[in-house]
């Protein structure tokens, strides 16, 4: 008889085996789910927040650097090397 | 199977196979939409029908009792926070949580496989130390340690195809993986197990056990 023939078999008995009684705790279960949902929350907002502030921050900066842009354009230097617009007739 | 109103505080696992039941499938349609409106009594029957199939698939990926109670209960945990997301009428309840048992007992054997854990490969000496001297319980402890020395996802492909005898269509489902995948993995994963057996000499503990002989 093959090898794999033979774990053929051998699964064929071993499908037989008698499963042991499983006790499961329901209460245990649903506790460690709500705990782990509190968990998943207590992590999320401070995650959000920080996220939030992040985002805050970068659209204070990019407008921060439009201020200046507009600011820097009506300095005669910057005019200076600013291209020169001519009007077509 | 009676039905028990009250929320029982341990869940003993008894009952026939329901998962092809239509009927039952109504009713655990029922008392998804009760646990999730936060009735523990219908959360404590759903999970009570189903604690012997999930029982018996977690002893394939752990033989040692508390390990085993330990998957279980932790398949419960991701049932009831998944619970939202099963729809009724696409697979039955009994099929969407066997996916979740799947993966809760990959993921047990991949950090089982960072550890290194050593199984001996001696059935009749693992089934005796557990107290079942049966010859089925020797044969599935000699199986379970022999594919214990493959890598996890062979390990998943042929326990699914030897103990629970699916297709390559039904180890797909429950894992997620493409069939071609599958196939590929089964091909592969017999070949290292035969070369496991000869390399082992372990003909002659299997005829043994099959033969009665032991």
């Amino acid at each position: 008889m093959e090898t794999l023939e033979m774990v053929e078999r051998l699964a064929e008995r071993a499908r037989q085996e008698r499963a042991p009684v499983v006790r499961v705790d329901c209460r245990r279960v649903l506790r460690t789910c709500r705990q782990e949902r509190a968990q998943s929350y207590s992590l999320a907002w401070p995650a959000a927040g920080s996220a939030l502030a992040a985002a805050m921050i970068l659209i204070f900066c990019l407008w921060q650097s439009g201020q200046s842009a507009r600011a820097s354009s009506s300095d005669p230097v910057v005019q200076l090397f600013n291209p020169v617009q001519v009007e077509l007739p | 199977m009676a039905e028990t109103t009250d929320l029982s505080p341990v869940m003993m696992a008894a009952g026939p196979d329901v998962r092809l039941n239509v009927p039952g499938e109504d009713r655990d349609w029922r008392e998804v939409q009760q646990s999730l409106a936060g009735d523990d009594a219908a959360c404590a029957r759903l999970f009570g029908r189903y604690t012997e199939d999930v029982g018996r698939q977690m002893r394939r990926f752990s033989r040692n009792a508390g390990v085993c109670e330990e998957l279980v209960h932790e398949v419960f945990v991701e049932v009831y926070l998944s619970l939202r997301h099963y729809r009724h009428r696409g697979v039955p309840f009994g099929h969407w949580l066997a996916r979740i048992a799947t993966r809760v007992g990959y993921r047990h054997w991949k950090q089982q496989s960072r550890r290194r854990v050593n199984v001996p490969l001696d059935g009749v000496e693992v089934a005796a130390r557990e107290g079942d001297n049966s010859e089925a319980a020797s044969a599935a402890a000699l199986l379970q340690s022999l594919l214990a020395r493959l890598a996890a996802a062979d390990r998943l492909v042929l326990t699914l195809m030897y103990f629970e005898d699916c297709s390559v269509l039904e180890i797909a489902e429950r894992t997620g993986w493409n069939r071609a995948m599958v196939k590929m993995r089964v091909y592969r994963a017999r070949r290292r197990l035969k070369e496991i057996i000869e390399k082992h000499k372990l003909l002659e503990q299997f005829q043994g056990m099959i033969y009665g002989n032991t």
